[in-house]
């Protein structure tokens, strides 16, 4: 019984399982397709609608709008990303997806970061300007305060 | 109007309503000509207040931007105002205003374009065992290492980098009230940097006191982020041309 079954599991040793995985993901399955477009059109119809709301601004969007054409390319296109994983030299088509998604995820890290030094340069010359203003500002009032409230 | 004799003191302050009295009335009697300027920092106590009270000028941060942001504050104010002369020293007590005069000797006679305080260096009329200052051996070591790299950068010895106590002329503070000034921890990096613009960099012996009230800005995480600024931040200024 358990002789029988190790037979039948093609994961008894790790050739025949890569074998049996390549074998099932020659083609897309149709349940994986379905899913994969629905999260591609539904990030891209998100975005837009971000967008539309302003509640993302155009300059940021373009990395996720980018994503999610790419998410859609590759699940019509799966043969593209059968090609891109024989050249990266990785061995299943799922493996190039996470390699991809995972530097995605860096870059749009790093992408953040180099904005939010930006903001904070920006937020730190505001409050400054701010400050002065408000000196000037002050000391302006005591030097002419406004008419009426000087009696004498 | 001349106004090459104009002398502002700025005093970066986050929270120290009960130093910044005792600063002021110091500042007052070694630096009586001296207008001085308090940069609240977003204080959330009543520095602002005590400092109104004591009749100086006081800048204040909507929220607290850090002491490098503080200090730029008071240098773009003194630049906008046109004083020639500029002397910043910390709002808690530590540093010694008797010694206001010396620093600013330096850089009214030309001799240098900036004058940095320095702990280490032997005041003149104290003596041995004159140094009030004791810092704690992590602090030594960070100081001495910095010190050393700059000495070698710019072939001068420092031995104080890490100083606030610091008078410069109107040059230099053209330079720091620029976007090139590093707000974020801003001292060895700095002298390298004014070093590499071709000013002239003096160091003048002051003495510190050791501050106990004050929970110092070197505590927690905050002296490894300062190890890993200090050496990035010099590095890329050798890059710079």
């Amino acid at each position: 019984m358990i002789a029988n079954d190790s037979d039948n599991d093609p994961s008894h040793d790790s050739l025949s399982f890569v074998l049996f995985v390549l074998k099932k993901e020659e083609i897309m399955p149709i349940r994986n397709k379905i899913v994969a477009l629905a999260f591609g059109i539904g990030m891209l119809l998100l975005i837009i609608e971000l967008v539309r709301r302003r509640k993302l601004r155009e300059e940021y969007s373009w990395l996720w709008m980018m994503t999610g054409a790419v998410i859609l390319l590759l699940t019509l296109w799966f043969d593209l990303l059968k090609w891109i994983t024989h050249l990266i030299g990785a061995v299943v088509p799922s493996s190039t997806i996470f390699l991809f998604a995972f530097l995605f995820l860096i870059f749009i890290s790093l992408h953040f970061s180099v904005v939010i030094s930006k903001l904070t340069d920006r937020n730190k010359e505001l409050a400054q300007k701010h400050a002065l203003l408000e000196l000037e500002f002050n000391e302006f009032k005591k030097r002419y305060p406004p008419q009426g409230t000087v009696l004498s | 109007m001349n106004k090459s004799g104009r002398i502002l003191l700025i005093i970066p302050a986050y929270n120290e309503e009960k130093g910044i009295p005792g600063v002021i009335q110091g500042i007052r009697r070694y630096a009586s000509g001296a207008e001085i300027l308090v940069v609240d920092d977003g204080s959330t106590d009543q520095t602002r207040g005590v400092s109104l009270e004591a009749g100086v000028r006081v800048v204040s941060h909507p929220f607290n931007l850090g002491y490098g942001s503080a200090l730029q504050t008071g240098y773009q104010y003194a630049l906008i105002k046109g004083y020639e002369t500029i002397l910043q020293m910390d709002g808690d007590g530590q540093h010694d205003p008797s010694f206001i005069p010396d620093l600013l000797a330096v850089v009214q006679r030309d001799e240098a374009d900036i004058a940095i305080g320095s702990r280490f260096l032997e005041p003149k009329g104290i003596g041995s065992g004159g140094h009030s200052y004791r810092a704690p051996f992590m602090r030594r070591a960070g100081m001495k290492l910095f010190g050393t790299i700059t000495s070698l950068i710019i072939r001068q010895k420092i031995t104080d980098p890490t100083s606030g106590y610091q008078a410069m002329n109107g040059k230099v503070l053209e330079w720091v009230s620029s976007d090139q000034f590093p707000c974020d921890y801003p001292d060895a990096d700095v002298i390298i940097m004014l070093h590499r613009s071709g000013f002239r960099i003096r160091e003048v012996p002051v003495r510190m006191f050791e501050n106990r009230d004050k929970k110092s800005m070197h505590s927690g995480l905050k002296p490894v982020y300062y190890i890993f600024k200090m050496f990035l931040s010099i590095f890329v200024t050798l890059m710079r041309r």
